[in-house]
């Protein structure tokens, strides 16, 4: 009876500790699988248009890029500022920031404004008016073109606004981008 | 073996396997963020206290002690998770969880944002650290071996810009009306072009030339500035042509970009790099910037007579473009920049280096800044 009676409380005992050891990992498994299922080789890519300037006037040439697909739009944002700093694979193009130039980091806050860091080493380049004039105008017209939620964006250096943008254009404020753009489907 | 509470040895062997996940998490070591870590402040000559808490390596302070420490009253929003830290003469904020803050109206990006924890929010140091060099002018050093925060005035400059300083006014020529000529970039610095040209070289033989050409206009009175390393800033520039009260303002500029010729700017926000692009500037209404857009009209009325005056010397130019250029910020009077384009390109260079096009440029801005100096000074 007593033999019963130990085998039976530990059958239970067994019981629970194995329902409260259990579910939690069958939870987490259910969502690794549920993750896996999600990065398919196939989606991880996705096409971009990228603007560079020619060299000639103040015009801007397309290209499109195949990059890694954005978790979100700021990372969409930056993305598309790395492949601009990249450069441009046409002939006759012309690149607008020292070669693999990256931000840092980006930040797209709820009222769209991107504030897009760079490093400062990024943004120390030997640079007139007309070049800064097409690097503000190559972030603008790419993300115009790929983010329908950018409603702004502001060139930060080290974390920080620097005086200016490399030597002419401001950058202690936000560059406004249009607003008549169609708003991107949910 | 009658009290019905014993257990036996033998039964706590069986179990023992089985209950060994259930105590492991009660046995393990608490981790670092459980219960904070007890850590000193060095406040000048004061020693504080504060229970910090270290997620991932960083340290984080309670906010609502981050206001003693750094001289400053902490607020939090319960409901919007908005906080703000409010000192003397500036004030900072942000909201939890975003790496956004701004300190007086400036965005800064931190990589660890200030954040909930155990119910209450907390700075990470580094957030600190920002709001020590940008707005309360202290340094913020953690010490990880002595569990130390210590708090002092900033030894190295501050990364807030300089508010004001002392620079020497160019000597005047008497009796006429200033024309404030910057050279714009220092000797060597700047954008490069071919047979080693470079934008500040070029600006000052630009302004010199305009200079000795304009000294012949009835009335004027050309003064030449330019920024030296580490010295006179754009802004600087413009509170000299203020501080001179100068009835016009010429930056000289070049760019490798381009097209071999010249292009005039004018200041503006609106339109700025395409169709309806704007620069909103971070600072308040009325300020710095929309001085400069008041005399839009005069300085866009001057640059098309130096468009005008170029095309009839046989330089191509081009604009008046309109863009928020620093150099033209503040101006208080008609203000462009010339920039001599396509310096990369042998054309470019040829153009901006050659006497017969630099002795026409000058009589061409001198025939454009004339009616600048009629009058009485």
């Amino acid at each position: 009876m007593k033999t019963r009676r130990i085998v039976l409380g530990a059958a239970v005992v067994a019981v629970v500790v194995a329902a409260l050891w259990g579910v939690p990992r069958i939870r987490r498994l259910k969502a690794a699988l549920r993750h896996a299922v999600r990065i398919e080789p196939e989606a991880s890519q996705a096409s971009y248009l990228c603007y560079f300037p020619t060299g000639e006037g103040l015009d801007l040439v397309e290209e499109s890029r195949q990059a890694p697909k954005a978790e979100s739009p700021a990372d969409r944002v930056r993305i598309l500022v790395t492949e601009l700093g990249r450069g441009p694979a046409a002939a006759g193009s012309l690149p607008v920031l020292p070669e693999d130039a990256a931000p840092r980091t980006v930040f797209l806050a709820s009222d769209g404004t991107a504030y897009i860091d760079f490093p400062r080493s990024a943004l120390e380049q030997a640079s007139g008016p007309r070049e800064e004039f097409l690097l503000v105008r190559a972030i603008a017209r790419t993300l115009i073109r790929n983010c329908p939620e950018v409603r702004a964006f502001v060139v930060l250096a080290d974390g920080a606004p620097a005086g200016t943008v490399v030597m002419h254009f401001p950058a202690r404020g936000k560059y406004l981008l249009p607003q008549s753009r169609p708003a991107r489907p949910k | 073996m009658n009290n019905p509470a014993a257990v036996s040895p033998g039964l706590l062997l069986l179990l023992a396997p089985l209950l060994a996940p259930l105590l492991a998490p009660i046995l393990a070591p608490l981790p670092a963020s459980a219960g904070g870590v007890r850590a000193v402040v060095r406040l000048a000559d004061q020693i504080r206290a504060v229970q910090v808490q270290v997620e991932n390596g960083e340290v984080h302070v309670p906010l609502f002690a981050c206001g003693p420490i750094l001289g400053g009253e902490a607020r939090w929003d319960r409901l919007t998770n908005r906080w703000e830290m409010r000192g003397r003469q500036v004030l900072a904020r942000g909201y939890l969880d975003e790496p956004l803050v701004y300190v007086g109206g400036q965005p800064l990006l931190v990589r660890n944002p200030p954040r909930l924890i155990d119910g209450a929010p907390y700075l990470s140091v580094e957030v600190l650290r920002v709001l020590g060099r940008h707005g309360w002018e202290t340094d913020v050093v953690w010490d990880e071996a002595a569990r130390e925060l210590v708090v002092k005035a900033a030894q190295q400059e501050s990364a807030a810009p300089v508010r004001t300083r002392r620079v020497s006014i160019p000597a005047v020529p008497d009796g006429g009306r200033v024309l404030v000529l910057d050279a714009g970039h220092p000797r060597g610095a700047g954008a490069r072009g071919a047979r080693g040209i470079s934008e500040g070289d070029l600006g000052l033989a630009l302004a010199t030339a305009v200079s000795a050409t304009v000294a012949f206009v009835e009335g004027a009175a050309p003064v030449v500035i330019q920024g030296e390393e580490g010295g006179l800033e754009p802004a600087e520039a413009a509170g000299l042509a203020n501080a001179l009260q100068a009835s016009a303002y010429v930056g000289f500029h070049g760019s490798s970009y381009g097209t071999p010729g010249v292009a005039v700017w004018v200041f503006g926000l609106a339109n700025v790099v395409g169709t309806g692009v704007v620069f909103e500037p971070f600072e308040p209404g009325q300020g710095w910037s929309r001085s400069a857009v008041a005399r839009s009209a005069r300085s866009t009325a001057l640059a098309r007579r130096l468009i005008r005056a170029l095309s009839e010397a046989g330089i191509p130019a081009t604009g008046p473009l309109q863009a928020p250029l620093v150099q033209l910020e503040g101006v208080e009077c008609p203000a462009i920049v010339v920039e001599f384009e396509g310096l990369a390109s042998p054309a470019g260079a040829s153009l901006a280096l050659d006497p017969e096009v630099r002795a026409k440029f000058a009589a061409a801005v001198a025939a454009a800044l004339a009616p600048e100096t009629r009058g009485a000074p």
